[in-house]
């Protein structure tokens, strides 16, 4: 595979990477460089820092802010429905290093772009030369080989991310692939994701898999189940309409397939359930959950103190969720789709309404 | 107005410590807006819902709520009374209470019914504003909402 070519930029004429970043709104509030608060109180350090070019991401996915023909300019675009602070690199890597004690994961976001590796090189270079925070990237495999990811580990990143987001070939080629312009090869995708285990190791890589996109229950399941066998982390996102975007008005997963998928992927990872406990009808829809392990019927019982519904992220240094990404896959005034924080007891009494297990154990 | 550092505070009004809302009261009626500071802190305004126009609410009772990219929260009366006139143009373009909180970006009108028991309890005065204004500052900075 050939990378897409490096772009010669005038970077300092233009407030682009590598000498500029945006950050996500939560970041910025973290690190004090914008005034805001989460709706409910607690600790945030994952800082979710994202490449920023003239032109934009020049992939087109159908759900993403940053799509090529979304319409308006680049620069004015949200992602995942907030406004991304441009900041100065150094200022961030500053900032950073002044709220050292906070952070507990930093992740760069690449962008369909040619210069996106080298850039992401640059600014890895400038924030490990200063911080020991667990560093991340969240990939765009159009842009790497393997020779540029062995790059990355040797520069001291401890985990790759691969947006596949579309969990079937058929889902990503609607949304990804068959589109106006820009389109993204599944098969480039998987490329890198074996890729960077065999680079990273075990339980190093993790892939985003977005709930909602028109895959069914079992698409999920199955992919779950592939991914443990390698080693592989699966991370999950709720689909979240983007205004403007061509899914603006495409509906998100209901409230009881979201809770059940967190639950069943939880089961899983943690208490290995098997690919035999779960039943689907025709159509791939989950209609049984048949237990009989003992301690996975007790993890039911007590839903594991709400741990299956907290946000999926690469860890902190102490092996808590580092990136929390709060209010990312809804509103403040909605209910959490993952919870950034240990949910509530209240909390878990809404999760369990809304799990209706009761529909599925029998 | 009187700058309290980097806000312009107009300490011509009244202001409700609570929920920070400022007051122009005329006669029997007010006009009610939110302090420079709740906006800062919040962040951008995404949304704002209103509700009770024509009814009569008791102070601290909600009227509606106002969401910010990552917080919301509720509006409560800071004045007894019947609300008269919301400000459709801020249900538009929320945006309006972070970019001119004393001008376009007021919130309601209401008549007040219980002014002579309850106005007493707001912050009124240049040196009072002020002084409630920086300690205000103050805690907000040190819980993390405002940007340094």
């Amino acid at each position: 595979m050939i990378p897409l070519e490096v772009i010669n930029t005038e970077t300092e004429k233009k407030q682009i990477s590598p000498d500029y970043v945006r950050i996500s709104a939560a970041s910025a509030m973290a690190l004090r460089m914008r005034s805001g608060r989460f709706a409910r109180d607690f600790d945030f350090g994952g800082i979710n820092i994202l490449l920023n070019y003239d032109n934009g991401c020049l992939a087109d996915c159908g759900y993403c802010g940053l799509a090529r023909t979304r319409p308006g300019a680049y620069e004015d675009k949200s992602f995942i429905r907030v406004e991304w602070p441009l900041v100065s690199t150094d200022e961030l890597v500053d900032r950073m290093v002044e709220h050292a004690d906070k952070m507990t994961r930093l992740c760069i976001s690449q962008v369909t772009h040619g210069s996106a590796h080298k850039d992401t090189i640059e600014i890895t270079k400038k924030i490990v030369s200063r911080l020991d925070t667990p560093l991340s990237i969240l990939c765009a495999p159009p842009v790497l080989n393997r020779e540029r990811l062995q790059e990355y580990k040797d520069l001291g990143v401890d985990m790759i991310g691969v947006g596949l987001d579309a969990v079937t070939e058929k889902v990503f080629r609607q949304h990804r692939t068959d589109v106006p312009n820009g389109s993204l090869r599944w098969d480039n995708y998987w490329d890198i994701i074996h890729l960077s285990r065999e680079i990273f190791g075990p339980w190093k890589v993790n892939i985003h898999t977005v709930v909602g996109l028109g895959e069914t229950d079992k698409d999920m399941m199955d992919i779950f189940f592939y991914l443990y066998d390698n080693q592989i982390l699966p991370y999950l996102f709720s689909f979240n309409p983007e205004p403007d975007s061509r899914m603006a008005n495409w509906p998100k997963a209901a409230i009881k397939r979201w809770r059940r998928i967190q639950l069943i992927k939880h089961l899983i990872e943690k208490y290995e359930l098997q690919p035999e406990a779960l039943e689907y009808d025709e159509a791939g829809n989950l209609t049984r959950l048949k237990v009989e392990d003992s301690t996975i019927s007790e993890v039911i019982e007590h839903l594991d103190e709400g741990i299956p519904f907290m946000t999926d992220g690469c860890p902190s240094p102490d092996g808590e969720v580092g990136c929390t990404r709060p209010y990312g896959s809804y509103k403040p005034s909605e209910q959490y789709r993952d919870f950034p924080f240990k949910p509530a007891s209240n909390d878990v009494v809404q999760i369990r309404k809304e799990l209706a297990l009761e529909e599925i154990m029998y | 107005m009187k700058k309290v550092d980097k806000y312009e505070v107009d300490t011509s009004l009244f202001y409700d410590p609570q929920a920070h809302f400022w007051v122009r009261i005329d006669g029997n009626t007010a006009r009610v807006g939110l302090s420079p500071l709740i906006q800062e802190s919040n962040g951008a305004f995404v949304a704002i819902q209103l509700e009770g126009a024509g009814k009569e609410l008791a102070k601290g009772e909600s009227f509606g709520s106002i969401e910010a990219e990552k917080h919301v929260g509720p509006l409560k009366m800071p004045l007894s009374g019947r609300i008269t006139r919301f400000n459709e143009e801020i249900t538009e373009n929320p945006r309006l209470i972070n970019y001119d909180p004393y001008g376009d970006g007021w919130i309601m009108e209401m008549e007040l019914t219980r002014a002579d028991e309850e106005v007493p309890g707001l912050i009124f005065g240049d040196h009072n504003v002020v002084q409630w204004f920086e300690q205000e500052l103050k805690k907000f900075s040190d819980k993390g909402w405002i940007a340094q």
